[in-house]
């Protein structure tokens, strides 16, 4: 094989964060500063979005390049990938006025912060399990030590320890079912695999592919595998749940697009109603469980389980794949899930027991942060699905896959589950306007770079609610 | 399925029941046949042999986990390092540049652990504790002077 410059090119993204990364480590070993360490961390993000961008990833006529067997690029790897370092980054201002605050070392969130990015970006593009299962690991081992940073919260702790066992066990299933499709197939190589399915018959490898899916359901917390993501949400510092709820979704989501594109029809046919029931009950119990949440954290973690079951509509429903209502769908959704978490970052410091999670905190935002109040209202807004805000362009991509296939019973779930959703949403928009004062959080101040991107966040959703038409070409033309 | 196929499966089948009625055996048989003794050390979970000191839940320093960590980090390095001694002539200079990189990425590691503190043994509060009490028996002796 013939190794060269130009192969290496299109990494440049992941090479440009990794060597962010080491460039933090070096920096942290010759004199610890908080301020340097952040502002390196933001410039190699931006060089790799920048990157992104310079390499013609978005270009028209550009063609699918392989690096070597493991990592493929084209369109989709690039969209993932940028949405995936705008996260991180929009995620590093969260934590820097968070983490100003906490009392021992700082400055090593943002390496993990950075590991965790280039799994990221090494998982929405691998063509091959080698590569897929290293993408996995990168992303989710350093977000173990980032859920538990904070360890001298009690709560922080047992989530960062809960999500390393139950988090292992997912990755012990996706080994296994990995080792499964191989022995049946001989192949680790995405693209092959439909061939090899096809080829050999048998049932190893259907077993393989269903473990495989069962850990991606883990991952993405979906309904009976969801036992984990409210304690993690909530015991992890606010900013590393904006992280977890949105970056190492929606790596995930990637990477099972591109395989349930590789595999063959009468296997996704297996799996389809075990899936479309595994949305159903996601949006039901999601939704349900958030109904009587207090807490802001767990509230959003039970709506997420209800919006990845949404999500799942976009990837079952007809016979293929719907990658394009998938794409605006994860767009508006990241776009609003880091708006959500921000506010509550802004609001939250590292050094204080408890982040401001419950409702209670927010009693009243309106008249202390009247501008965090209204971006919060708007973020409450989008995830409901209110029509002028981008959540409502996401739902009804969702809802016209629906309608296109005529699945009736999946969009019947995604009515009743919005309906659901409306309420708790707006119990928390009604808590923001309470004129009764608030003891707790009355001397709370926000944070003003959190807020600043939080009001552009929101100002993001605006625009893609009201006129979603450009972005929405955007993702046509990917491929 | 053919006959040997079968055959074959058969004897397999005859093999397991065999083990699991040979194990069911061996423990059902003594109950029936055998006597029962009791006896206060009867209970203990060590019959003979020096009668046990203390509980098993020894406390190790933390340290101990932290070098043995770092050597397998460190050996890993060692193991790519032999994988690629034997292709260096195959591999050429792609090769040596990804060593090079490899070798770097873990040297600022290790610069990095140095400057934690995590090599040094004692811990930092009783290294400040040794310095200052070196410290105050210079004085006392440039006092004494």
């Amino acid at each position: 094989m013939n190794l060269s410059f130009e192969t290496f090119l299109p990494l440049a993204p992941v090479i440009l964060l990794s060597l962010t990364a080491v460039l933090v480590m070096l920096a942290v070993s010759i004199k610890r500063n908080h301020c340097v360490s952040y502002w390196i961390t933001i410039a190699g993000q931006l060089a790799a979005l920048v990157s992104i961008f310079a390499l013609d990833g978005f270009a028209v006529d550009r063609v699918a390049t392989p690096v070597t067997d493991l990592i493929l690029i084209d369109g989709h790897a690039y969209f993932y990938g940028a949405l995936v370092i705008f996260a991180s980054l929009v995620c590093t201002v969260f934590l820097r006025n968070f983490i100003e605050s906490y009392g021992n070392n700082k400055e090593e969130v943002y390496m993990l912060l950075l590991i965790a990015a280039v799994g990221g970006l090494v998982l929405v593009s691998s063509s091959h399990m080698a590569g897929f299962f290293i993408g996995l690991e990168l992303l989710s081992v350093p977000v173990y030590g980032m859920v538990a940073y904070t360890h001298e919260r009690s709560r922080s702790l047992e989530a960062g320890v809960k999500y390393l066992i139950l988090s292992a066990a997912a990755s012990a299933f996706l080994l296994f079912g990995m080792a499964l499709v191989y022995a049946q197939t001989g192949t680790m190589l995405f693209a092959d695999l439909a061939d090899k399915l096809a080829e050999h018959g048998g049932y190893l490898a259907g077993f393989g592919i269903a473990m495989i899916v069962i850990a991606m359901c883990f991952k993405l917390s979906l309904a009976p595998f969801h036992l984990w993501t409210p304690d993690v949400y909530q015991g992890a510092p606010a900013p590393v749940g904006a992280l977890l709820a949105t970056a190492s979704k929606l790596a995930i989501i990637a990477i099972l697009i591109r395989f349930l594109g590789h595999i063959t029809s009468d296997l996704t046919a297996v799996l389809q109603p075990v899936l479309a029931v595994i949305a159903i009950v996601s949006i039901a119990v999601g939704n349900f469980l958030a109904l009587t949440q207090t807490n802001l954290k767990r509230m959003l973690a039970y709506s997420s389980i209800a919006h990845m079951g949404y999500l799942l509509i976009a990837l079952i429903a007809g016979n293929s794949v719907d990658v394009v209502s998938a794409n605006v769908y994860l767009l508006t959704y990241v776009v609003t899930s880091l708006a959500a978490f921000g506010a509550i970052s802004a609001l939250s410091h590292g050094g204080n027991a408890l982040d401001a999670e419950e409702v209670n905190h927010y009693r009243g935002l309106f008249y202390r942060s009247p501008a965090l109040a209204v971006a919060l209202t708007l973020v409450m807004l989008s995830l409901a699905g209110i029509p002028l805000t981008a959540g409502f362009i996401g739902k009804f991509y969702i809802f016209m896959t629906g309608v296109t296939t005529s699945s009736w019973i999946l969009l019947a779930a995604l009515i009743i589950g919005s309906g659901l959703g409306l309420y708790y949403y707006l119990r928390v928009m009604v808590a923001l306007y309470d004129r009764t004062g608030n003891s707790q959080a009355d001397n709370v101040p926000a944070a003003r770079a959190s807020v600043a991107i939080v009001i552009l966040l929101v100002v993001l959703v605006l625009w893609l609610g009201v006129y979603p038409q450009p972005a929405l070409e955007f993702i046509n033309t990917l491929h | 399925m053919s006959i040997d196929a079968i055959a074959h499966n058969w004897s397999f089948a005859v093999y397991i029941f065999g083990v699991i009625f040979i194990c069911a055996f061996m423990l059902a048989i003594p109950v029936f046949m055998g006597g029962r003794s009791k006896g206060r050390a009867k209970t203990e979970p060590f019959e003979s042999g020096i009668v046990s000191v203390g509980g098993a839940r020894l406390r190790l320093s933390a340290k101990f986990y932290l070098i043995a960590m770092f050597f397998v980090i460190f050996d890993i390095e060692a193991l790519f390092l032999y994988a690629w001694s034997v292709s260096v002539r195959e591999s050429g200079w792609p090769g040596f540049i990804e060593v090079f990189i490899f070798v770097s990425v873990l040297l600022v590691g290790l610069i990095y652990i140095w400057r934690l503190g995590a090599l040094d043994w004692s811990s930092e509060t009783r290294r400040r504790r040794i310095k200052d009490e070196a410290n105050a028996k210079t004085a006392a002796t440039t006092n004494s002077n």
